[in-house]
C-alpha cells in the first residue's frame, strides 16, 4: 500500500474507533457480571469466580482505552487531532476492514468468543490474506494486528523528519493521563514503540501469548464452559438486553436490532449515563488535543478518569441491575450512545467553562434521580461522585 | 516406591522461592533434579480461601490446615509457637508446604540500596558482604522478570545509588486513594534534614496479566493468600520445575544430611516420607551437589542436627562456629490513628507506597536505617473492623446511626508502619533443643534474641516522623495510637544463621552460597544475608539463588 | 426486626434463614429476641423509631443484649465473641456477607472488590 501522511491518519482514526468501540463492549459485559451473593445464582465459589472475571475484563477495557489514547497521542504527533467518534452499537460487519460486528453483549459465552475473535493474533487466523490494493475502502486486514501492522507500514515509508511534529503534541505521559504504559510520541521510535505495546497487549508476541487479551478471553471462556458443565444452573450475568438504548436516535436501527428500555426511570438513567460518557470523552479529546502544556490537561484528565471509574462503571452497573420495562424479565444495560464528536473548544478557559456547566447540569439530573424510590445504591454513590467532579471543574475555574 | 536410594545431579531441600527457583534452572538445564519438600502440595486455591474466610483471627497461618498444630509439619503462628530463650522474642514466622513460605508473604519486592552491602566500611557497624550491589545488579534485573515484579523504573532507579539497568516487567501498582492523599500531604516536609518523599512500592503483584496470572483485583488479602495467584507465590517455579523435567517429593522431610569422612563432601540426604495415616517410610538422595533451602531456621537446624564426630563434630558447614547466630528480622512498629478525611481504606493491597529516605545515611552509625510503609488497610492490628463494631455497638447505636457511625470511622482508619534493620549479633542465635524433639525425631530449635539500642533509637526517630506526618494529615492527638515504647512485631523476614564471607573461619558459605567446609553443598535463602540489609529479603534471596544455579550449573559442566 | 436493627433494608435471602437457624438453636436467645421485637414494634409508633429502640436498649439491658448481638451477626458475619474468645464465622457466605464491608464502602478481605486499580479512586460501591 501506498504510504501517505491521509493515509496514516485514516488508518489511525479507524484504530481510534476501533480500540473505542472494543473497550465499550467490553465495559457492556463487565456491567452485567452479578456482583453479590443475594443476586441468586451464585455459591460463594461460583461468586470469587465471577469476580475475578469481572475484573480481568476490566482489565483488558482499560487497556483499550490506553490503546485509544496512545492512538490519540500518535494522531496528535503526525498531524491530526484525538477523535473519538464512532459509529452507535451495533456496527455493521462491513464497517471495519476486519469484518466483525461490534455489539452490546452481557457476559457469556456467546459474548467471549466474539471478544476472542477480535482478538485472536494474526498468525492463528484462519482466513485467507485477501490481496489489498490502494483503492479498498475501508482498508482490508483481518484483526487489529494487522490494522496496526499496516499502520507501522505506514510509518515506517514515511520521511520521519516531515512526519513527526516537534514540540507538545503527542507527548501525553503516564504522570497526566493515569495510563502508566502510555508512551509519549516524539519520533518513529517512540511511534513504533507504542505500536509494539499495542499489539503485545492486545495479541502477545510469537514467543508469549498467555497474558495478552486473547489468551485472557479464552481462559475466561473456558472456565466459563466449564463451571456452567459442573453447575447447569450458574448464571454469572444479570438478564441485560442485547444493544440496548434509551432512546432511538438518528443512526440508529440502521445496522441490528436495538432494543429500546420502555422503563422511564431506567431510560433516563440511560440518557444520564450517555451524557457522563460523552462528558468525559470530551475532557479527554481536549487534554491530548491540547497536549502536557495545556494548563488544564491534567485536570481534564483526572476529571475524566474519575467520571469513567466512580460514576461511569456504577451507573452502568446500576443500568445493568434495573428491569427494561419490557415485561420479559429483561434488564436495561448501558447504551454508550454517541450522537456527534462536539469537541470542547480549543481555549482552555472557554472550555473549562462548557465543560463545568455541563458537569454541573447532569449533577443536578443525578441527584433528581436518585431521589427516585426505585434508584439502586449505585445510582447513589455515582451521584455523589459526580457531585464532587462538577466541584472539581467549577473550582478550578 | 522403589526408589529407596537413588540418584540425581542436584538435590534441592525445600520447595520455597529459592530452592524452586535453582531447581527450575538447572531443570531446564537438563540435569537431573530432585526436591525434597518436608511440607505437602498445596489444596485447591479456593479450598484454602475458604478455610481463611472460616477462621475466627486471620493469621498467617489460618488458610493452611495442612500446617496446622496437629500436622507432622506444622508452621509457627506467631512467637509463642518457638522454644524462646530470650531475653526478646524473635517473632516472624514461616510456612512447610510446597511453595513454602511466599504463601502468605505480603509480596514487597524492593531491591537492597548499595550500602546495605558495605555497613562495616561505610558506617563501622555491622559487616560487610562478600559482593556488592554491582555483583547483584544483573541478578536483581533477572529476579523480577522470574518472579513478576511491578515497579515504578523511573522512580526508583538511582534510590541510594541502586541503579537499574533494565525497567521494571510491569508498571507499578497503583497507589490507593489515601496513598495520594497523603503524599500531597507530605509534600515539602523535611525530618533530620531529609526530604520526606513518598515513593510507590515495587512488588510481586500483576499490575497485567503476567506469566498467565491474572493481575491484581484488590483482593486485599495477600498476606495470608491471594485468591486468584496474581501475588507471586513459589508454586510457580515448583511447576515451572517440574514441567522442565524436575521430581518433587511432597511430604519428605530431610533429617540428616550425610558427610564422607574421607572427603568431607556430603554424600546423601536422609529423608522420611510420612503420609496422613501416620506411615513413615525412611530414604536416602544421593547427589553431585546439594542444595539446602530450607529458610533461615530449618536450614541451621538441620545442619547443626547433622553433626558428624569425625567429618562435622559440631554440625555441617559449621566449623567457623557461624551456624545457627546472626539471626535477624526487620523489627517493626507502626502507628494508627483516625484521619478527619475519609482515606477509604481495605480496599487495595495492604501497603503500595512508603517513605524510602532514611533506608540510608550517616544515622546508621548510630542507629538502624528504616523504611516507612503507608497502609491500606485500616489500622492494621490497632484496631481491626470487627473492634470498630463491638465499640460502636456497645455504645448503643443501632439501625441507620450504627452503619453511618461505623462507616464513617472505618473509611478514616489508617496506620504507617515502620520497619527497621537489625545489626548481626553472635548472641541473636537458633540452636537445637536437645531434649525436646518432634515427630521426626529431630530436636526442635531454639531462638534467643536481644532487643539492642540500635533499634530502639530507630524506633523513636521513626514514630517521631510518623508523627510529624500525622501532623500533616491534622489528626488530633487523641486520635493517635503510637506504638508502646520497646515493643514491636515481627516483619517475617528471618535473616542470617549461615552468613556468607569470603573468611571460612568467621562464615559458613562464600559468595556463590557454597559451604567453606564441603565443596558440593550449597545453602541459599536470607539465611546466607551477612547483615539484614533495608529490604524485605525475598528478592535478594531470588537473585542469589539465580546467581548460585548458574555457579552451579558451570560446576556440573565441568564435571566436578 | 433484621433490617430495623442493622439499618440496611436489602439484606435477607439465605443469610437471613441461616441466621435464623442458628438463633432458634440457641435457648437464651429466644426469649431476648422475644423482647427485642416488641420493643422494635414499639419504637415504630415513634417519629424517630430508632432514637426511641436506642433508648429502651439504655433501659432495658436484655433488649440491648439482643439488639446488639443481632447487630453484630449480621455485620460479623458471626457471633458475638465469649469471654474474649473470637467466634469463627458462621459459613464462607458469613463472612463474604458481612455488613462491615459494605459500611466500610470496600470488600472483605479475600475477595475481589473490583478491578485493577479501583483503590486509587473514590468507592464505587
Ligand atoms: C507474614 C509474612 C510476610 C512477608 N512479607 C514479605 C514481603 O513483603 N517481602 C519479602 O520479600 N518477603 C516477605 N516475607 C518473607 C518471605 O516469605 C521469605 O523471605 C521467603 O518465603 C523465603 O523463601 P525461602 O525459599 O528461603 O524459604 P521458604 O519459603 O520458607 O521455603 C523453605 C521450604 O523448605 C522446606 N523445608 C524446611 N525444612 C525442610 C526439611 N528438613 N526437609 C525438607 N524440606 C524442608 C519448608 O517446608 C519450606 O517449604 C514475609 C514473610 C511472612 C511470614
Ligand atoms: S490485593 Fe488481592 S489480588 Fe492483589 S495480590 Fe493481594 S490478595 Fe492478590
Amino acid at each position: 500500500m501506498q504510504a501517505s501522511r491521509s493515509r496514516l491518519l485514516s488508518l489511525l482514526t479507524e484504530a481510534c474507533e476501533l480500540e473505542h468501540g472494543l473497550a465499550c463492549s467490553y465495559l457492556f459485559a463487565a456491567f452485567s457480571i452479578k456482583q453479590d451473593l443475594d443476586e441468586g445464582g451464585l455459591s460463594w465459589k461460583q461468586l470469587q469466580a465471577v469476580r475475578l472475571w469481572a475484573s480481568e475484563i476490566y482489565m483488558v477495557a482499560a487497556e483499550e482505552m490506553l490503546h485509544l489514547a496512545q492512538a490519540w497521542n500518535i494522531l496528535a504527533a503526525v498531524g491530526g487531532s484525538p477523535y473519538y467518534l464512532r459509529p452507535n452499537f451495533p456496527q455493521r460487519r462491513s464497517y471495519y476492514g476486519f469484518h466483525l460486528p461490534l455489539a452490546l453483549e452481557r457476559f457469556g459465552p456467546s459474548a467471549l468468543r466474539r471478544f476472542v475473535s477480535y482478538e485472536t493474533p494474526a498468525d492463528q487466523l484462519i482466513l485467507p490474506v485477501d490481496a489489498r490494493t490502494d483503492d479498498d475502502e475501508p482498508t482490508e486486514y483481518r484483526s487489529v494486528g494487522e490494522l496496526y501492522a499496516l499502520i507501522r507500514e505506514q510509518i515506517l515509508n514515511l520521511p520521519e523528519d516531515q512526519l513527526f511534529f516537534q514540540g507538545t503534541q503527542g507527548e501525553m505521559g503516564p504522570d497526566i493521563t493515569h495510563f502508566p504504559n502510555i508512551i509519549p510520541i516524539k519520533d518513529r521510535v517512540s511511534a513504533l514503540a507504542a505500536i509494539d505495546m499495542i499489539t503485545e497487549q492486545g495479541e502477545g508476541t510469537d514467543y508469549d501469548r498467555g497474558d495478552s487479551h486473547f489468551a485472557v478471553f479464552q481462559r475466561t471462556l473456558a472456565s466459563l464452559v466449564t463451571e456452567k458443565e459442573r453447575d447447569p444452573a450458574f448464571e454469572p450475568a444479570r438478564p441485560v438486553l442485547e444493544n440496548p438504548v434509551p432512546r432511538i436516535r438518528g443512526d440508529w436501527n440502521a445496522h441490528g436490532k436495538i432494543n429500546l428500555i420502555r422503563d422511564p426511570f431506567a431510560s433516563q438513567l440511560g440518557d444520564l449515563f450517555d451524557d457522563v460518557y460523552s462528558l468525559m470523552l470530551r475532557l479527554l479529546q481536549h487534554a491530548f488535543a491540547s497536549g502536557p502544556a495545556s494548563k488544564v490537561a491534567e485536570l481534564f484528565c483526572d476529571t475524566a478518569i474519575n467520571a469513567m471509574t466512580t460514576v461511569i462503571k456504577p451507573l452502568g452497573e446500576a443500568l445493568a441491575k434495573l428491569s427494561s420495562g419490557r415485561g420479559d424479565g429483561s434488564h436495561a444495560g448501558a447504551a454508550f450512545g454517541l450522537t456527534r464528536h462536539v469537541t470542547l473548544p480549543a481555549a482552555e478557559s472557554i472550555a473549562l467553562a462548557v465543560a463545568a456547566e455541563c458537569a454541573h447540569e447532569l449533577a443536578e439530573t443525578a441527584a433528581e434521580l436518585a431521589t427516585s424510590g426505585h434508584a439502586p445504591g449505585q445510582l447513589g454513590v455515582a451521584e455523589a461522585n459526580l457531585k464532587q467532579i462538577a466541584g472539581a471543574l467549577a473550582s478550578a475555574r | 516406591m522403589s526408589d529407596d536410594l537413588d540418584r540425581c545431579d542436584v538435590a534441592v531441600v525445600g520447595a520455597g522461592v529459592a530452592g524452586a527457583l535453582i531447581a527450575y534452572r538447572l531443570a531446564a538445564a537438563n540435569y537431573r533434579v530432585v526436591m525434597l519438600e518436608a511440607g505437602p502440595a498445596g489444596r485447591n486455591r479456593q479450598d484454602l480461601v475458604a478455610d481463611y474466610s472460616l477462621a475466627a483471627i486471620k493469621t498467617p497461618r489460618s488458610p493452611y490446615a495442612d500446617n496446622q498444630p496437629s500436622s507432622p509439619v506444622w508452621s509457627p503462628d506467631s512467637e509463642k509457637d518457638y522454644i524462646q530463650l530470650g531475653p526478646s522474642p524473635f517473632k516472624s514466622t514461616y510456612l512447610r508446604r510446597v511453595g513454602g513460605s511466599t504463601w502468605h508473604m505480603l509480596g514487597n519486592m524492593p531491591r537492597h540500596v548499595p550500602a546495605d552491602f558495605r555497613l562495616a566500611t561505610s558506617y563501622g557497624v555491622g559487616v560487610d558482604w562478600p559482593i556488592d550491589y554491582d555483583d547483584l545488579e544483573p541478578w536483581y534485573c533477572e529476579a523480577e522478570t522470574e518472579l513478576g515484579v511491578a515497579g515504578d523504573h523511573a522512580e526508583l532507579n538511582g534510590l541510594h545509588g541502586a541503579y537499574r539497568s533494565r525497567a521494571f516487567p510491569m508498571s507499578k501498582i497503583w497507589p490507593a486513594y489515601g496513598d495520594i492523599f497523603v503524599a500531597k500531604a507530605v509534600e515539602g516536609l523535611t525530618f533530620e534534614g531529609a526530604d520526606v518523599r513518598v515513593l510507590t512500592t515495587p512488588q510481586a503483584r500483576n499490575s497485567r496479566p503476567y506469566d498467565g496470572r491474572p493481575a491484581c483485583a484488590g483482593n486485599s488479602s495477600c498476606v495470608p493468600i491471594c485468591p486468584i495467584g496474581a501475588k507471586y507465590d513459589a508454586t510457580v517455579h515448583v511447576s515451572k520445575a517440574t514441567t522442565a523435567g524436575a521430581v518433587l517429593r511432597t511430604q519428605a522431610v530431610v533429617t540428616r544430611i550425610e558427610l564422607d569422612s574421607m572427603t568431607r563432601r556430603v554424600s546423601a540426604l536422609r529423608y522420611t516420607r510420612w503420609d496422613e495415616q501416620g506411615r513413615r517410610d525412611e530414604r536416602r538422595l544421593r547427589a553431585d551437589i546439594y542444595v539446602i533451602a530450607a529458610h533461615s531456621i530449618e536450614t541451621p537446624r538441620l545442619l547443626l542436627i547433622s553433626s558428624d564426630s569425625d567429618a562435622a563434630p559440631t554440625g555441617v558447614a559449621n566449623g567457623s562456629g557461624q551456624v545457627g547466630r546472626n539471626l535477624m528480622d526487620h523489627l517493626q512498629g507502626q502507628m494508627a490513628a483516625v484521619v478527619p478525611q475519609p482515606l477509604f481504606p481495605y480496599r487495595g493491597p495492604p501497603t503500595t507506597v512508603g517513605v524510602d529516605t532514611f533506608r540510608d545515611g550517616t544515622f546508621r552509625a548510630s542507629h538502624a536505617a528504616f523504611r516507612l510503609s503507608i497502609g491500606n488497610d485500616g489500622m492494621g492490628r490497632v484496631e481491626t473492623p470487627f473492634a470498630a463494631l463491638e465499640q460502636k455497638l456497645v455504645e448503643g447505636l443501632i439501625g441507620s446511626r450504627l452503619r453511618v457511625a461505623l462507616g464513617d470511622r472505618l473509611i478514616r482508619q489508617f496506620r504507617i508502619s515502620y520497619s527497621t534493620e537489625m545489626l548481626p549479633s553472635a548472641h541473636n542465635r537458633v540452636t537445637l533443643a536437645d531434649a525436646v524433639s518432634d515427630s521426626f525425631g529431630m530436636p526442635r530449635a531454639q531462638l534467643s534474641l536481644h532487643l539492642e539500642d540500635y533499634n530502639r533509637l530507630a524506633f523513636e526517630k521513626a514514630a517521631a516522623l510518623i508523627s510529624s506526618i500525622f501532623d500533616r494529615l491534622e489528626i488530633p492527638d487523641s486520635d493517635r495510637k503510637p506504638q508502646p515504647k520497646d515493643t514491636y512485631s515481627g516483619a517475617g523476614h528471618i535473616i542470617g544463621t549461615t552468613r556468607m564471607g569470603t573468611d571460612a573461619g568467621s562464615s559458613v558459605v562464600n559468595q556463590h552460597c557454597r559451604a567453606h567446609e564441603h565443596d558440593n553443598l550449597f545453602i541459599v535463602g536470607a539465611s546466607t544475608f551477612p547483615t539484614g540489609g533495608t529490604a524485605n529479603p525475598t528478592l535478594t534471596v531470588a537473585a542469589l539463588a539465580l546467581r548460585a544455579a548458574s555457579k552451579i550449573s558451570s560446576l556440573l559442566q565441568r564435571g566436578s | 426486626m433484621s433490617k430495623f436493627v442493622t439499618g440496611y433494608s436489602d439484606i435477607g435471602g439465605e443469610l437471613e434463614q441461616l441466621y435464623a437457624t442458628i438463633m432458634s438453636s440457641k435457648p437464651d436467645w429466644a426469649s431476648e429476641l422475644a423482647s427485642l421485637a416488641i420493643a422494635v414494634d414499639e419504637a415504630k409508633a415513634n417519629a424517630d423509631p430508632e432514637a426511641a429502640l436506642m433508648a429502651t436498649i439504655k433501659q432495658q439491658p436484655e433488649v440491648g443484649h439482643a439488639a446488639r448481638r443481632l447487630a453484630h451477626v449480621w455485620y460479623a458475619g458471626r457471633l458475638s465473641a465469649e469471654n474474649g474468645v473470637d467466634a469463627a464465622f458462621v459459613s464462607e457466605e458469613a463472612y463474604f456477607g458481612g455488613l462491615i464491608w459494605r459500611a466500610a464502602r470496600a470488600h472483605p478481605p479475600g475477595l475481589s472488590g473490583g478491578y485493577f486499580g479501583h483503590w486509587r479512586y473514590a468507592p464505587d460501591v
